[in-house]
């Protein structure tokens, strides 16, 4: 049954439909960066980009200084669903959020007043670290939540430090080695097919799981021996497997172009595989299963407009490198090396992909009661 | 008119509603208060086309069911004469949705423009024709769908090779050239009609049933 219905997928336009754009992805987007080697960084130059860092003389005084100029200006910019917001304080709150700034600044509020954007602020000499995150945290509850003084924006948006030659330097010989080198393309690799991936089984999985009723072959098959798990679980391992195709191949040609690019050096792609199989195949487990579920349950237009929904959410609000959360469906890291910002997110990441591992998993377990309870006579919603 | 009555009744509020959605998303994902110049043409065109997706691909979803198809190629009337319908109050619909998200856009003190409203309809209307013909042609909606996605990416990195046609001039500050998005799916329309029709004529009634999956 399961030749059956890889076969039923290789005879579908669908199909191929999936196959081209995922590979004109992976042409477009990824191969120019197979095209030269990772360049070294040479002396002299004016700017080698920024870094992340926790340092208390950086983080507090660039975000006090942030908070002043948004305090005077009238409004703060927060993300509270990931997307940009201006958020206006009613008086109540302005008043609370100048006894923030006061403690801050340890300044009176006819002080800070009168700053203009060239003055910069002066902390005061009792102000640890500790306090000005508590006050921080205090400013992101009055803003309503997901500003920059947030826990998990404040290190990112203020602890921008300036990369020196020998950052850069030692950054470039930890990445191109033989054993990092693997996972440093991985990481991009992964970062522009997910994109698709979060897409475009979605048009495969709601096609086949509408195709019995199409073909008004439901009633012939809900006759069958099979079992419900037996005949879903194969068809969602067949579909999923057919999927895998263009990322098998794409990767394949990773491998091949990166070991002659690099002759030189003997790449353990070990690493690199079980990344790209930790970060893609729960996406892909998960995108098809839902969508399956979906219609099964109600209709094949509804698994589309939901996952389209979904999709473009989750592409429009993650941070293009180093925004890894609990819950987004898409993760990314659209950048070779900066390996520091993606390992700090590691333990979130792997979180994440089990998390979407195992709701693959109850999707295609509520699927097959779904499924089973049809083949009893209790219907779905259709439309 | 009672061509018109049925469908509104039976298949209009199904797009209509996933429109609808879309439109709330878009006002929901964007700033819609004070924007100027370019960052208003985002707004019209980042998400907005989905609108023209929603109304124009289902537009032959109800032949989808065979039951359905038989039915309305039994009747005197041609069947193209019901798509033109389902298609016109679709467009309709589309227009009536861009003057909605027009109007919230100048209460809330945008500088939208006359050209705005245009442009916004055009990139859904043409996005919306793209799905409409590939669902016409292929015989699955699905599969208008996933083009119309299809179209969506590529217009992220093709703009040299889409040239008039990309989606997304206003939010790149080009406030001309629309038009050719109009003409597009005016051809696109008019390709898929004369595609069914001579398909309806060289397999008659069932020549339906080759279609896609």
């Amino acid at each position: 049954m399961f030749i059956k219905e890889c076969k039923k997928n290789f005879h579908s336009i669908i199909f191929w439909v999936f196959v081209t754009v995922m590979l004109l992805g992976f042409r477009t987007q990824f191969v120019p960066e197979l095209s030269q080697r990772m360049a070294e960084p040479v002396p002299g130059l004016e700017s080698y980009g920024t870094m992340v860092v926790e340092s208390p003389e950086i983080i507090m005084p660039a975000a006090v200084q942030n908070l002043v100029g948004e305090y005077l200006q009238g409004y703060y910019a927060a993300w509270p669903m990931s997307f940009y917001k201006k958020v206006y304080l009613k008086e109540a709150e302005r008043l609370e959020m100048a006894a923030v700034i006061e403690e801050l600044t340890g300044l009176t509020g006819e002080e800070f007043h009168s700053f203009t954007e060239d003055e910069s602020c002066i902390l005061p000499p009792g102000l640890s670290y500790e306090r000005f995150r508590e006050l921080m945290q205090e400013a992101d509850r009055l803003i309503g939540g997901g500003s920059s003084y947030s826990d998990r924006n404040l290190i990112s948006q203020f602890g921008q430090a300036p990369k020196r030659y020998e950052d850069a330097l030692t950054e470039y010989r930890e990445n191109v080695t033989g054993a990092a080198l693997g996972e440093v393309y991985a990481r991009l690799y992964c970062d522009y097919m997910g994109i698709f991936l979060a897409i475009m089984p979605v048009f495969a999985a709601a096609a086949f799981g509408d195709l019995d009723r199409r073909a008004k072959a439901e009633a012939l098959i809900y006759g069958r021996k099979a079992s419900s798990a037996k005949i879903a679980g194969i068809r969602y391992a067949a579909l999923t497997g057919c999927l895998l195709l263009p990322l098998v191949v794409s990767f394949v040609y990773t491998v091949v172009r990166l070991n002659g690019l690099y002759p030189e050096m003997n790449i353990v792609w070990g690493k690199a595989v079980l990344l790209t199989v930790v970060w893609l195949l729960p996406e892909l487990l998960f995108v098809t299963s839902f969508a399956m579920l979906l219609t099964e349950l109600v209709s094949p237009l509804l698994a589309v407009f939901v996952q389209g929904i979904w999709w473009f959410w989750a592409v429009q609000s993650t941070e293009l490198s180093g925004g890894i959360t609990k819950w987004t469906l898409l993760i990314r890291h659209n950048e070779l090396g900066n390996s520091s910002v993606f390992r700090s997110g590691q333990g979130v990441f792997v979180w994440n992909r089990t998390c979407y591992f195992i709701l693959a998993a109850v999707c295609i377990a509520v699927e097959i009661m779904v499924y089973e309870k049809k083949r009893r006579g209790y219907g779905g919603w259709r439309f | 008119m009672e061509i018109l009555k049925i469908n509104l009744r039976h298949f209009f509020w199904l797009p209509f509603g996933s429109a609808c959605g879309i439109l709330f998303v878009t006002l929901f994902i964007f700033p819609v208060s004070a924007l100027k110049g370019a960052e208003v043409g985002k707004t019209f065109e980042m998400f907005f086309p989905f609108v023209g997706a929603a109304m124009l691909t289902p537009v032959f979803l109800p032949e989808q069911d065979d039951s359905i198809r038989d039915v309305i190629a039994s009747k005197k009337k041609s069947c193209s004469v019901v798509y033109a319908v389902r298609l016109l109050y679709s467009v309709c619909a589309l227009a009536a949705l861009t003057l909605l998200l027009t109007a919230i856009l100048y209460l809330n003190e945008c500088e939208v423009h006359w050209f705005h409203l245009y442009g916004g309809f055009a990139s859904a209307f043409f996005l919306g024709s793209i799905g409409f013909t590939v669902s016409g042609i292929g015989g699955n909606a699905v599969m208008g769908y996933m083009a119309d996605v299809v179209y969506y990416l590529a217009c992220y990195g093709m703009k040299k090779q889409l040239g008039v046609f990309w989606l997304f001039r206003m939010s790149a500050g080009i406030k001309t050239g629309k038009t050719w998005l109009i003409a597009g799916a005016f051809l696109l329309i008019g390709l898929t009609f004369g595609m069914r029709n001579l398909r309806f004529r060289s397999g008659g009634r069932r020549g339906y049933e080759k279609t896609g999956r």
